[in-house]
Protein backbone atom coordinates (compact mmCIF):
# COMPACT_ATOMS: atom_id res chain seq x y z
CA UNK A 1 0.00 0.00 0.00
CA UNK A 2 2.77 2.36 0.93
CA UNK A 3 4.43 1.49 -2.34
CA UNK A 4 1.39 2.57 -4.29
CA UNK A 5 1.14 5.88 -2.36
CA UNK A 6 4.76 6.61 -3.12
CA UNK A 7 4.18 5.96 -6.81
CA UNK A 8 1.11 8.27 -6.94
CA UNK A 9 2.98 11.00 -5.10
CA UNK A 10 5.88 10.89 -7.52
CA UNK A 11 3.53 10.90 -10.52
CA UNK A 12 1.60 13.90 -9.25
CA UNK A 13 4.75 15.81 -8.52
CA UNK A 14 6.09 15.08 -12.00
CA UNK A 15 2.88 16.27 -13.68
CA UNK A 16 2.86 19.54 -11.72
CA UNK A 17 6.45 20.14 -12.63
CA UNK A 18 5.73 19.64 -16.34
CA UNK A 19 2.79 22.07 -16.28
CA UNK A 20 4.96 24.69 -14.58
CA UNK A 21 7.67 24.29 -17.18
CA UNK A 22 5.15 24.51 -20.05
CA UNK A 23 3.62 27.71 -18.70
CA UNK A 24 7.06 29.27 -18.32
CA UNK A 25 7.97 28.26 -21.86
CA UNK A 26 4.80 29.79 -23.38
CA UNK A 27 3.57 26.48 -24.67
CA UNK A 28 0.08 26.96 -23.17
CA UNK A 29 -0.15 30.61 -24.29
CA UNK A 30 -3.57 31.66 -25.80
CA UNK A 31 -2.03 32.71 -29.11
CA UNK A 32 -1.78 36.11 -30.80
CA UNK A 33 -4.83 38.42 -30.79
CA UNK A 34 -4.01 40.28 -34.00
CA UNK A 35 -5.56 38.87 -37.24
CA UNK A 36 -3.12 37.05 -39.41
CA UNK A 37 -4.59 38.44 -42.67
CA UNK A 38 -7.56 40.17 -44.35
CA UNK A 39 -11.08 38.81 -43.84
CA UNK A 40 -12.18 36.03 -46.13
CA UNK A 41 -14.50 36.48 -49.14
CA UNK A 42 -18.20 37.28 -48.48
CA UNK A 43 -19.20 35.10 -51.40
CA UNK A 44 -20.53 38.06 -53.40
CA UNK A 45 -19.42 38.65 -56.94
CA UNK A 46 -18.82 42.24 -57.93
CA UNK A 47 -20.08 43.46 -61.29
CA UNK A 48 -17.51 45.98 -62.41
CA UNK A 49 -18.31 46.49 -66.09
CA UNK A 50 -21.10 46.14 -68.61
CA UNK A 51 -22.24 44.16 -70.47
CA UNK A 52 -22.10 41.38 -67.91
CA UNK A 53 -23.42 37.82 -68.05
CA UNK A 54 -24.39 35.82 -64.99
CA UNK A 55 -24.43 32.13 -65.76
CA UNK A 56 -24.01 30.74 -62.26
CA UNK A 57 -26.24 30.96 -59.17
CA UNK A 58 -25.04 33.29 -56.46
CA UNK A 59 -24.98 36.81 -55.12
CA UNK A 60 -23.86 39.67 -57.29
CA UNK A 61 -23.40 43.31 -56.33
CA UNK A 62 -22.58 46.66 -57.84
CA UNK A 63 -19.92 48.70 -56.13
CA UNK A 64 -20.64 51.85 -58.13
CA UNK A 65 -22.80 53.34 -60.87
CA UNK A 66 -22.44 51.52 -64.17
CA UNK A 67 -23.32 52.85 -67.62
CA UNK A 68 -23.60 50.50 -70.55
CA UNK A 69 -21.37 52.51 -72.87
CA UNK A 70 -19.60 49.41 -74.12
CA UNK A 71 -22.85 47.67 -74.97
CA UNK A 72 -23.90 47.23 -78.57
CA UNK A 73 -27.31 48.21 -79.84
CA UNK A 74 -29.80 45.48 -79.00
CA UNK A 75 -27.64 44.09 -76.20
CA UNK A 76 -28.69 43.84 -72.55
CA UNK A 77 -26.66 45.40 -69.76
CA UNK A 78 -26.82 42.35 -67.48
CA UNK A 79 -27.91 38.99 -68.85
CA UNK A 80 -28.83 36.27 -66.37
CA UNK A 81 -28.94 32.70 -67.57
CA UNK A 82 -29.22 30.91 -64.23
CA UNK A 83 -31.65 30.26 -61.37
CA UNK A 84 -31.11 31.37 -57.78
CA UNK A 85 -29.45 34.67 -58.53
CA UNK A 86 -29.45 37.74 -56.29
CA UNK A 87 -28.39 41.09 -57.70
CA UNK A 88 -28.00 43.82 -55.11
CA UNK A 89 -27.47 47.17 -56.77
CA UNK A 90 -26.45 48.52 -53.36
CA UNK A 91 -28.04 51.87 -54.05
CA UNK A 92 -26.19 52.41 -57.31
CA UNK A 93 -27.47 53.04 -60.83
CA UNK A 94 -27.56 50.78 -63.85
CA UNK A 95 -27.77 53.13 -66.80
CA UNK A 96 -28.44 52.42 -70.46
CA UNK A 97 -27.53 54.38 -73.54
CA UNK A 98 -29.48 54.70 -76.78
CA UNK A 99 -30.20 51.34 -78.34
CA UNK A 100 -29.28 49.20 -75.36
CA UNK A 101 -32.11 46.77 -74.80
CA UNK A 102 -32.79 45.97 -71.13
CA UNK A 103 -31.13 46.65 -67.82
CA UNK A 104 -31.38 43.11 -66.48
CA UNK A 105 -32.63 40.37 -68.76
CA UNK A 106 -33.10 36.64 -68.95
CA UNK A 107 -32.01 36.97 -72.52
CA UNK A 108 -34.80 34.77 -73.81
CA UNK A 109 -37.72 32.60 -72.83
CA UNK A 110 -35.93 29.74 -71.10
CA UNK A 111 -37.77 29.26 -67.77
CA UNK A 112 -35.86 30.63 -64.78
CA UNK A 113 -36.73 31.07 -61.12
CA UNK A 114 -35.66 32.48 -57.81
CA UNK A 115 -34.17 35.78 -58.79
CA UNK A 116 -33.91 38.65 -56.35
CA UNK A 117 -33.13 42.09 -57.70
CA UNK A 118 -33.01 44.89 -55.20
CA UNK A 119 -31.88 48.21 -53.94
CA UNK A 120 -31.00 50.58 -56.75
CA UNK A 121 -31.93 52.41 -59.93
CA UNK A 122 -32.32 51.14 -63.49
CA UNK A 123 -32.51 54.00 -65.96
CA UNK A 124 -32.76 54.64 -69.68
CA UNK A 125 -33.27 51.43 -71.63
CA UNK A 126 -34.97 50.95 -74.97
CA UNK A 127 -36.90 47.75 -74.11
CA UNK A 128 -37.34 46.95 -70.41
CA UNK A 129 -35.88 47.74 -67.06
CA UNK A 130 -36.11 44.12 -65.96
CA UNK A 131 -37.03 41.69 -68.71
CA UNK A 132 -37.82 38.44 -66.93
CA UNK A 133 -40.67 37.21 -69.06
CA UNK A 134 -39.99 33.56 -68.22
CA UNK A 135 -38.73 34.09 -64.68
CA UNK A 136 -41.01 32.99 -61.83
CA UNK A 137 -40.98 32.89 -58.03
CA UNK A 138 -38.78 35.94 -57.81
CA UNK A 139 -38.58 39.21 -55.89
CA UNK A 140 -38.02 42.73 -57.12
CA UNK A 141 -37.79 45.26 -54.33
CA UNK A 142 -36.59 48.72 -53.38
CA UNK A 143 -36.04 49.75 -56.98
CA UNK A 144 -36.47 52.88 -59.07
CA UNK A 145 -36.93 52.22 -62.77
CA UNK A 146 -37.09 55.24 -65.06
CA UNK A 147 -37.08 56.26 -68.71
CA UNK A 148 -38.03 52.98 -70.36
CA UNK A 149 -38.96 53.47 -73.99
CA UNK A 150 -40.05 49.94 -74.87
CA UNK A 151 -42.05 47.08 -73.44
CA UNK A 152 -42.15 47.60 -69.70
CA UNK A 153 -40.32 48.54 -66.55
CA UNK A 154 -40.79 45.02 -65.18
CA UNK A 155 -41.94 42.05 -67.23
CA UNK A 156 -42.03 38.83 -65.23
CA UNK A 157 -43.85 35.51 -65.05
CA UNK A 158 -45.76 33.81 -62.25
CA UNK A 159 -45.43 34.11 -58.51
CA UNK A 160 -43.31 37.22 -58.30
CA UNK A 161 -43.25 39.70 -55.46
CA UNK A 162 -42.79 43.36 -56.30
CA UNK A 163 -42.55 45.78 -53.44
CA UNK A 164 -41.48 49.34 -52.89
CA UNK A 165 -40.81 50.02 -56.55
CA UNK A 166 -41.03 53.43 -58.21
CA UNK A 167 -41.54 53.52 -61.97
CA UNK A 168 -41.39 56.79 -63.84
CA UNK A 169 -41.60 57.87 -67.46
CA UNK A 170 -42.44 54.68 -69.28
CA UNK A 171 -43.96 54.43 -72.73
CA UNK A 172 -45.94 51.21 -72.40
CA UNK A 173 -46.36 48.98 -69.35
CA UNK A 174 -45.29 49.72 -65.82
CA UNK A 175 -45.53 46.07 -64.83
CA UNK A 176 -46.54 43.03 -66.87
CA UNK A 177 -46.85 40.18 -64.42
CA UNK A 178 -48.07 36.63 -64.56
CA UNK A 179 -50.23 34.73 -62.10
CA UNK A 180 -50.00 35.00 -58.30
CA UNK A 181 -48.12 38.27 -58.33
CA UNK A 182 -47.98 40.21 -55.09
CA UNK A 183 -47.44 43.90 -55.67
CA UNK A 184 -47.29 46.39 -52.83
CA UNK A 185 -46.25 49.95 -52.17
CA UNK A 186 -45.48 50.92 -55.71
CA UNK A 187 -45.63 54.24 -57.52
CA UNK A 188 -46.05 54.23 -61.29
CA UNK A 189 -46.11 57.26 -63.52
CA UNK A 190 -46.69 56.58 -67.19
CA UNK A 191 -46.27 59.03 -70.00
CA UNK A 192 -47.64 57.24 -73.04
CA UNK A 193 -51.29 57.64 -73.99
CA UNK A 194 -51.60 53.93 -74.65
CA UNK A 195 -49.61 52.90 -71.60
CA UNK A 196 -50.83 50.58 -68.86
CA UNK A 197 -49.81 50.86 -65.24
CA UNK A 198 -50.10 47.28 -64.00
CA UNK A 199 -51.27 44.21 -65.86
CA UNK A 200 -51.40 41.24 -63.49
CA UNK A 201 -52.89 37.82 -64.14
CA UNK A 202 -54.95 35.43 -62.02
CA UNK A 203 -54.74 35.30 -58.25
CA UNK A 204 -52.63 38.41 -58.00
CA UNK A 205 -52.76 40.86 -55.13
CA UNK A 206 -52.14 44.54 -55.67
CA UNK A 207 -52.07 46.69 -52.60
CA UNK A 208 -51.11 50.26 -51.85
CA UNK A 209 -50.05 51.19 -55.35
CA UNK A 210 -50.34 54.58 -56.97
CA UNK A 211 -50.74 54.67 -60.74
CA UNK A 212 -50.71 58.04 -62.42
CA UNK A 213 -50.64 59.40 -65.95
CA UNK A 214 -48.96 62.59 -66.95
CA UNK A 215 -50.54 63.40 -70.28
CA UNK A 216 -50.56 67.15 -70.77
CA UNK A 217 -53.91 66.81 -72.49
CA UNK A 218 -55.42 65.57 -69.26
CA UNK A 219 -54.94 68.97 -67.75
CA UNK A 220 -56.99 70.50 -70.60
CA UNK A 221 -59.83 68.11 -70.07
CA UNK A 222 -59.65 68.51 -66.35
CA UNK A 223 -60.83 72.03 -66.92
CA UNK A 224 -63.56 70.84 -69.28
CA UNK A 225 -64.82 68.24 -66.88
CA UNK A 226 -65.63 70.91 -64.35
CA UNK A 227 -68.76 71.76 -66.30
CA UNK A 228 -69.63 68.13 -66.78
CA UNK A 229 -69.26 67.37 -63.13
CA UNK A 230 -72.20 69.65 -62.36
CA UNK A 231 -74.33 67.23 -64.32
CA UNK A 232 -72.94 64.23 -62.59
CA UNK A 233 -75.58 61.77 -61.63
CA UNK A 234 -75.90 58.16 -60.69
CA UNK A 235 -78.08 56.05 -62.93
CA UNK A 236 -77.81 52.79 -61.03
CA UNK A 237 -79.34 50.94 -63.90
CA UNK A 238 -77.40 47.80 -64.49
CA UNK B 1 -54.20 53.90 -71.00
CA UNK B 2 -55.34 51.51 -68.32
CA UNK B 3 -54.29 52.05 -64.74
CA UNK B 4 -54.54 48.51 -63.40
CA UNK B 5 -55.81 45.39 -65.13
CA UNK B 6 -56.38 42.20 -63.18
CA UNK B 7 -58.17 38.87 -63.37
CA UNK B 8 -59.13 36.73 -60.38
CA UNK B 9 -57.15 39.10 -58.25
CA UNK B 10 -57.39 41.60 -55.44
CA UNK B 11 -56.80 45.32 -55.76
CA UNK B 12 -56.96 47.22 -52.48
CA UNK B 13 -55.75 50.53 -51.17
CA UNK B 14 -54.51 51.73 -54.53
CA UNK B 15 -54.74 55.12 -56.15
CA UNK B 16 -55.22 55.57 -59.88
CA UNK B 17 -55.06 59.10 -61.20
CA UNK B 18 -54.90 60.90 -64.56
CA UNK B 19 -55.71 58.01 -66.84
CA UNK B 20 -56.39 59.21 -70.34
CA UNK B 21 -56.38 58.00 -73.90
CA UNK B 22 -58.32 57.64 -77.09
CA UNK B 23 -59.12 53.95 -76.78
CA UNK B 24 -59.09 52.60 -73.24
CA UNK B 25 -59.26 55.29 -70.61
CA UNK B 26 -59.99 52.92 -67.74
CA UNK B 27 -58.84 53.24 -64.15
CA UNK B 28 -59.19 49.63 -63.00
CA UNK B 29 -60.25 46.84 -65.36
CA UNK B 30 -61.26 43.76 -63.41
CA UNK B 31 -62.42 40.22 -64.10
CA UNK B 32 -63.62 38.02 -61.22
CA UNK B 33 -61.77 40.20 -58.77
CA UNK B 34 -62.13 42.05 -55.51
CA UNK B 35 -61.68 45.78 -56.03
CA UNK B 36 -61.88 47.45 -52.67
CA UNK B 37 -61.01 50.73 -51.00
CA UNK B 38 -59.27 52.31 -53.94
CA UNK B 39 -59.24 55.89 -55.13
CA UNK B 40 -59.77 56.50 -58.84
CA UNK B 41 -59.73 60.03 -60.24
CA UNK B 42 -59.44 61.99 -63.48
CA UNK B 43 -60.30 59.36 -66.04
CA UNK B 44 -60.51 61.10 -69.38
CA UNK B 45 -61.37 60.19 -72.93
CA UNK B 46 -59.10 62.69 -74.62
CA UNK B 47 -59.88 62.06 -78.28
CA UNK B 48 -61.83 64.70 -80.13
CA UNK B 49 -63.40 61.93 -82.18
CA UNK B 50 -64.52 60.07 -79.07
CA UNK B 51 -63.52 56.85 -77.40
CA UNK B 52 -65.09 53.65 -78.71
CA UNK B 53 -64.72 52.06 -75.31
CA UNK B 54 -66.01 55.06 -73.39
CA UNK B 55 -64.36 56.15 -70.15
CA UNK B 56 -64.70 54.16 -66.97
CA UNK B 57 -63.15 54.55 -63.57
CA UNK B 58 -63.79 50.88 -62.73
CA UNK B 59 -64.82 48.44 -65.42
CA UNK B 60 -66.15 45.02 -64.37
CA UNK B 61 -65.21 43.30 -67.55
CA UNK B 62 -65.67 39.70 -66.50
CA UNK B 63 -68.09 37.93 -64.22
CA UNK B 64 -68.23 37.88 -60.46
CA UNK B 65 -66.42 41.00 -59.33
CA UNK B 66 -66.85 42.50 -55.90
CA UNK B 67 -66.48 46.25 -56.17
CA UNK B 68 -66.84 48.00 -52.89
CA UNK B 69 -65.88 51.08 -50.89
CA UNK B 70 -64.03 52.81 -53.69
CA UNK B 71 -63.85 56.58 -54.08
CA UNK B 72 -64.29 57.77 -57.63
CA UNK B 73 -64.11 61.30 -58.98
CA UNK B 74 -63.94 63.06 -62.32
CA UNK B 75 -64.67 60.65 -65.12
CA UNK B 76 -64.85 62.67 -68.31
CA UNK B 77 -65.72 61.90 -71.89
CA UNK B 78 -63.88 64.48 -73.89
CA UNK B 79 -65.04 63.81 -77.42
CA UNK B 80 -66.80 66.34 -79.57
CA UNK B 81 -70.08 64.72 -78.70
CA UNK B 82 -71.05 63.97 -75.17
CA UNK B 83 -70.30 60.31 -74.69
CA UNK B 84 -70.51 57.94 -71.84
CA UNK B 85 -68.35 58.36 -68.80
CA UNK B 86 -68.97 55.90 -66.02
CA UNK B 87 -67.80 55.70 -62.46
CA UNK B 88 -68.43 51.95 -62.49
CA UNK B 89 -69.32 50.13 -65.65
CA UNK B 90 -70.58 46.58 -65.33
CA UNK B 91 -70.30 44.63 -68.54
CA UNK B 92 -70.91 41.20 -67.11
CA UNK B 93 -72.96 39.25 -64.56
CA UNK B 94 -72.85 38.12 -60.92
CA UNK B 95 -71.16 41.26 -59.67
CA UNK B 96 -71.73 43.01 -56.39
CA UNK B 97 -71.23 46.75 -56.17
CA UNK B 98 -71.51 48.35 -52.76
CA UNK B 99 -70.49 51.35 -50.73
CA UNK B 100 -68.73 53.26 -53.47
CA UNK B 101 -68.79 57.04 -53.71
CA UNK B 102 -68.93 58.99 -56.98
CA UNK B 103 -68.41 62.62 -57.84
CA UNK B 104 -67.94 64.15 -61.25
CA UNK B 105 -69.02 61.18 -63.32
CA UNK B 106 -71.78 61.35 -65.89
CA UNK B 107 -73.08 57.98 -64.76
CA UNK B 108 -72.58 56.22 -61.47
CA UNK B 109 -73.05 52.48 -61.83
CA UNK B 110 -74.21 51.39 -65.22
CA UNK B 111 -73.87 49.19 -68.21
CA UNK B 112 -75.27 49.02 -71.69
CA UNK B 113 -77.57 46.04 -72.16
CA UNK B 114 -76.38 45.21 -75.64
CA UNK B 115 -74.20 43.51 -76.58
CA UNK B 116 -73.42 42.66 -72.98
CA UNK B 117 -75.59 40.36 -70.94
CA UNK B 118 -76.02 42.68 -68.01
CA UNK B 119 -78.31 41.11 -65.49
CA UNK B 120 -80.56 43.58 -63.70
CA UNK B 121 -79.51 45.05 -60.43
CA UNK B 122 -81.67 44.92 -57.34
CA UNK B 123 -82.46 42.60 -54.49
CA UNK B 124 -81.30 39.07 -55.03
CA UNK B 125 -84.23 37.71 -53.01
CA UNK B 126 -86.82 39.13 -55.38
CA UNK B 127 -85.04 38.80 -58.67
CA UNK B 128 -86.07 36.14 -61.12
CA UNK B 129 -82.84 36.47 -63.07
CA UNK B 130 -80.25 33.99 -61.88
CA UNK B 131 -77.50 36.19 -63.26
CA UNK B 132 -78.50 39.22 -61.24
CA UNK B 133 -75.98 41.87 -60.35
CA UNK B 134 -76.41 43.30 -56.93
CA UNK B 135 -75.91 46.96 -56.12
CA UNK B 136 -76.43 48.27 -52.60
Amino acid sequence: MEHIRNKLGWGLSAALALLLLAALAGVVHGGPLDPTGPPGSTGKNVITALPFTISQPGSYVLNGNLTCTACSAGQDAITVTADNVTIDLQGFQLVGVTGVKSGISSGGTTPRKHWTIRNGTIDGFSSSGIYAVAVSESTFEDLTITNIAGDSAINAKDGVTVRNVTIDNIANYGMRLGKRAVVSDCYIEVSGGSAWGIDAKDESMIEGCNVSGTSRRVAVYKSRKAALSKDARSRDSL
Amino acid sequence: MIGIQVASATVTGCSVDNVSGPSLPIGILATSSLVESNSVAHIVCDSVSGCPNQAQAIYANGDGNRIRSNQISSVVYGGNTLGAAYAIYVGSVRNTVSGNSFTGALYGVSCSPAPNDCAPTGQASTSTNPWINVSY
